[in-house]
């Protein structure tokens, strides 16, 4: 599109000196001749350069624009996040939401632009009527561009307010931590101050964790089992007038904690409101001494290290007196017992005797096997340490056989049970969802065979011994009775008991344990004034167990058929020498 | 005079430019679009989140049984009520070599529809709950 150049003579703006060749141009010759040349090269290379540049342009221009492209890096924003000030939430193992934070409205004043205290003061009374008129004047009047007239408002108190239309009030939005299910997991989740920090239960154990934010924490609780064992032992708290309960429900083969309830307990929306009393989570921060429950371990410890046989047995004939405690049964048989026979009917003085025969030390090693002798690995910092004598002496042996002389949590005793019963592998307590499928940690504390036999000693406990109560329901339940005075400093008090059960079902293939405990049960007409573990616990094991049966699959069976009592037959050897079988 | 060459390059400055702007408002428009639907994303995941709760809350085991117990009149399944196939027994061929039964009358005149039915059913279900 150029002009066409005209002829160099005609060209008004050739320079005057420009003599036009008359016989046409000349050429160049010599060092002329040769710098134009280097001229020609470097005007054609950087026109090639700007034309690749501008090549360059082109083809990215069409790239981007026609045909799109993933590798710009744009500004990423991800809407779906939450902004990292809230706690995460927490869910049950099937998801129910237990805990989560909510954004909410939070009142506070910028003093300066008030214009009357007192009656923004009295109007604000009028519609938070739980708020101080006083107090609200003061700090209205009190000049500071931000303090705090209260936290933490419903809906209809921030539109109660907005419509006073007062100058100088403003809300800010704060989480706020909701417990949906109230009292039913006190213990479980636990509760955070104003501010969002864990002061009790996963809140505190995991604070680190939920504070990151992220995916909720799924711990292994069940909401319906919880729901059932809170009713049962609220059920048993209250038929027998008791100062408080605790339960426990845990998966024998994982060590997965599926229910906890420690009654009184509290609603942790209203944290304020709480007494001590029902602060204290008695399943893991509670030391009892156990009683009867403890003979598991005293006949596991027994049967495992031979130092008897399920045909051995003890006299229990005469009482035991020892450095100045008589030890007596309950339920006196006044004769000589087998080893079957001493765990039916809870003797003391057989059990005394067994412990005697294994020693001190195979003790201690069984009852640290079975993690008794330490504060347990939980997720919860309300956590006992076992309370164990200082000195191990012979009366120390012979009442720890029987439950008495050392205390330890009702959450010792649920994952040592376990391990007597799952085949004998010790799997540690947990709080927390295990994943499917994947190998659960554990550590074998007895043989197999000695597991057997306890299954059997439990079943036998059920069908003929104290803790009759828990038969006829329809599933297999073992399980066994205890009864201990508690102590009062340095005595013990004969009509202050802990009345406990700890049932294994379905005791053929245990899948689950399940322990209620209640704390000073009184005895009623029904259980003709008895207020003993088999007569108190039992019988609300036994309903929990019915009850959640179904919800976790497992079917009815016949207690009587064939096959079953063949599997969890004991011989018995009696002095009439008849056998007696145990379904 | 206007060189042709010239008048074109002015052209596409100025065609340019008016794209340029265009786009420049379009984005624009679309980053408040953006702003504002984030915006409603972010408020919806709260309402969510405040459902989700108030779901947990209305679906307390406690006020489901007590509910349940109100308007459904429902008893937990007794151990005694559940069984497997197998437990059935199987037919008897005696029974069937036995002369079949006569077929009962049609009684469609004497029973009721059952829209009457469910409605007496439902009506039931309302005084009971009173």
């Amino acid at each position: 599109m150029m002009n066409p150049v005209p002829p160099r003579e005609e060209n008004p703006c050739r320079p005057r000196h420009y003599k036009p060749d008359p016989c046409g141009p000349a050429p160049l010759e010599g060092p002329a001749r040769q710098s134009l040349d280097v001229s020609h090269t470097r005007l054609l290379i950087t026109a090639a350069l700007f034309c690749l540049a501008f090549a360059i342009i082109c083809v990215r221009l069409v790239g981007v624009t026609i045909f799109g492209t993933s590798d710009v890096p744009f500004a990423h924003r991800d809407p779906t996040t939450r902004p990292a000030h809230f706690r995460a939430d927490i869910v049950d193992r099937n998801g129910v939401l237990l805990a989560s934070t909510l954004e909410t409205p939070s009142l506070f004043a910028d003093s300066k632009q008030i214009l009357d205290a007192k009656s923004a003061a009295r109007q604000l009374h009028r519609v938070l009527p739980d708020l101080d008129e006083a107090d609200v004047a003061a700090k209205l009047a009190s000049g500071k561009g931000f303090i705090w007239i209260k936290r933490q408002l419903t809906p209809q108190e921030e539109v109660a307010v907005n419509r006073l239309g007062i100058p100088g009030l403003e809300f800010r939005d704060e989480g706020k931590r909701v417990y949906p299910k109230g009292n039913l997991f006190a213990h479980v989740v636990g509760y955070t101050n104003t501010d969002g920090k864990g002061l009790a239960g996963i809140e505190r154990g995991l604070d680190q964790r939920l504070r990151r934010g992220g995916a909720p924490i799924q711990l292994s609780v069940d909401t319906r089992l919880q729901y059932i064992l809170h009713d049962e032992t609220e059920k048993a708290v209250s038929q027998f007038d008791a100062i408080g309960g605790m339960g426990i429900i845990m998966d024998v083969n994982t060590g997965e904690v599926l229910a906890m309830v420690s009654l009184p307990d509290f609603d942790p929306n209203q944290i304020d409101k709480a007494k001590p009393d029902e602060l204290f989570n008695r399943i893991t921060l509670g030391d009892y001494e156990m009683g009867s429950v403890m003979k598991i371990f005293t006949v596991a410890m027994a049967l495992d290290s031979h130092t008897t046989t399920m045909e051995g047995g003890y006299d229990a004939t005469y009482p035991i007196h020892i450095g100045g405690f008589t030890i007596h049964d309950d339920h006196a048989q006044r004769r000589w017992l087998s080893v079957p026979e001493i765990f039916m009917y809870s003797s003391n003085i057989g059990a005394a005797k067994m412990a005697t025969a294994a020693g001190a030390d195979l003790q201690r090693e069984y009852l640290a096997r079975f993690g008794l002798m330490k504060a347990p690995q939980f997720q919860l910092r309300e956590l006992a340490a076992p309370l164990v004598p200082a000195v191990w002496r012979p009366v120390n042996t012979m009442t720890i056989a029987f439950g008495h002389g050392m205390s330890v949590s009702p959450l010792q005793v649920a994952t040592g049970v376990s391990a007597a019963v799952n085949g004998g592998v010790m799997h540690p307590a947990t709080l927390l969802k295990q994943p499917e499928g994947e190998p659960v940690p554990g550590k074998r504390v007895i043989a197999p065979e000695t597991s057997i036999d306890m299954r059997k000693l439990l079943r036998l406990v059920v069908e003929h011994g104290t803790g009759s109560l828990a038969k006829d329901s329809g599933y297999l339940i073992g399980g066994k009775t205890g009864t201990a005075e508690k102590v009062a400093g340095r005595r013990y008090l004969r009509h202050e008991l802990l009345s406990s059960f700890v049932g294994v079902f379905p005791i053929n293939n245990p899948r689950y344990v399940v322990l209620i405990s209640i704390d000073e049960p009184h005895g009623d007409k029904q259980t003709h004034g008895f207020a003993t573990g088999g007569w108190v616990a039992a019988p609300a094991v036994k309903d929990t167990i019915e009850r959640m049966a179904s919800i976790v699959g497992i079917q009815p069976v016949d207690e009587n058929s064939p096959e079953i009592r063949r599997s969890l037959m004991v011989d018995l050897p009696l002095p009439q020498g008849r056998k007696l079988a145990a379904n | 005079m206007i060189r042709p060459g010239t008048a074109f390059w002015a052209a596409a400055v100025i065609g340019t430019g008016y794209i340029m702007f265009q786009v420049k408002y379009q984005v624009m428009h679309q980053e408040a679009q953006l702003a504002h639907i984030d915006h409603q994303i972010a408020e919806s995941r709260e309402a969510i989140r405040v459902l989700k709760a108030e779901w947990s809350f209305l679906s307390r085991p406690s006020r489901l049984s007590e509910l349940s117990k109100r308007y459904l009149h429902l008893v937990p399944i007794e151990p005694a009520q559940l069984g497997s196939i197998d437990a059935i027994p199987l037919r008897d061929p005696a029974a069937d070599a036995s002369p079949p039964l006569p077929a009962p009358a049609p009684q469609a005149r004497s029973r009721p529809r059952p829209e009457t039915q469910s409605h007496a059913r439902l009506a039931q279900f309302e005084i009971g709950a009173e």
